[in-house]
């Protein structure tokens, strides 16, 4: 009687120890889980019309060729072709960085206290007829912090024979 | 009559009891596991549909760029391009009140270069920041971004700057 009785003692401690394991390795999963919360990256409507927009933005650069204040998405082209000066002395380049650092810090406030916390601006030229996958670098524009987590979207502005694609990304 | 205090019950019948008591605890215990993720699935989704539903309205507000009143008309092509100048002069005509039907908040504000005086009038176009045409109370808006052209006498040429159009309805949460 006394053993059949330590049997089912036995049996009811093996069951207790099998479900606080299922539930320490459930804790343990979900602590995991809640602390780093899956990386998100979302195709984002509102960045392609931002960049979208951006691009017509008349800038203040004139260059002595024709006279005019010249687009920005002319004036990136520039900067990756020629990259002449425009007539206040700054290079094409250096005023796209500008430009385009002007537009954002007035568009997306970013930083700790904020919803989001950075943002990436990258232009890159891609030749079609190679089969680069990486593209040469016209310009990179970053604020702030990127981790995995961002909405995106990207701009295509042709340059024959290639393109320059501009990804933007806003980070949360 | 059965006592029931002296049923004998077998060895194997304990052990089915046993089992199914396992048995019952270890569903509930999946079941609570299935609920919660359950929940966790479909909060995701929501969100998911939620953010879909605010592109789309995003796209709509941007069509208004698009409208014979706002459209900037030039030799380059450009849907998302307002007319400032046409938007200031709509803004004085009271022939146009009441024309926005269900809209509680129609305005183009600039994004950059930002001027000084906030609202635009005759006297202070262009050195401003917007153009309201439509102004109500209690709203849900929403913004798409835009570029706001106009002549600009001083470069001899058009201007376009990055702006947005900022609609607002009623009861749309």
């Amino acid at each position: 009687m006394i053993n059949r009785e330590k049997r089912g003692q036995e049996e009811i401690v093996g069951f207790v120890l099998i479900v606080v394991l299922v539930v320490i390795v459930f804790v343990i999963f979900l602590g995991i889980r809640l602390r780093n919360p899956e990386p998100s990256q979302k195709q984002s409507e509102i960045l392609y019309q931002f960049l979208e927009s951006a691009m017509e933005q008349t800038t203040d650069c004139v260059l002595s060729e024709n006279g005019r204040n010249i687009v920005l998405d002319d004036l990136i082209k520039e900067c990756y072709s020629v990259d002449n000066r425009c007539d206040s002395g700054m290079t094409s380049c250096e005023s796209v960085e500008k430009t385009m650092k002007n537009i954002l810090n007035n568009t997306w406030r970013v930083g700790a206290d904020y919803s989001y916390k950075g943002y990436e601006i990258k232009a890159n030229y891609f030749d079609n007829s190679s089969s680069q996958t990486q593209g040469e670098e016209v310009f990179l524009i970053s604020e702030g912090n990127c981790s995995n987590s961002f909405d995106g979207n990207s701009y295509w502005i042709p340059e024959f024979p290639g393109s320059i694609i501009i990804d933007a990304k806003l980070c949360a | 009559m059965m006592d029931l205090h002296h049923v004998k019950y077998s060895k194997g019948q304990f052990k089915i009891q046993q089992m199914v008591f396992v048995l019952v605890a270890i569903i509930i215990l999946f079941g609570i596991v299935s609920i919660f993720f359950v929940s966790i699935r479909f909060g995701s989704l929501r969100s998911e549909v939620d953010d879909q539903r605010k592109e789309a309205v995003f796209e709509q507000v941007r069509k208004m760029a698009g409208t014979p009143e706002f459209i900037w008309t030039s030799s380059s092509d450009c849907s998302a391009c307002v007319d400032m100048d046409k938007l200031l002069l709509l803004k004085n005509r009271t022939s146009y009140k009441g024309f926005w039907k269900d809209i509680s908040l129609l305005k183009v504000s600039r994004v950059y270069p930002k001027y000084q005086t906030e609202e635009c009038n005759l006297n202070s176009y262009p050195e401003c920041n917007s153009i309201t045409l439509v102004k109500g109370d209690d709203i849900s808006a929403y913004e798409s971004f835009v570029s706001l052209c106009r002549y600009d006498g001083d470069i001899g040429q058009t201007r376009c700057e990055m702006g947005k159009i900022i609609m607002g309805f009623e009861g749309v949460g």
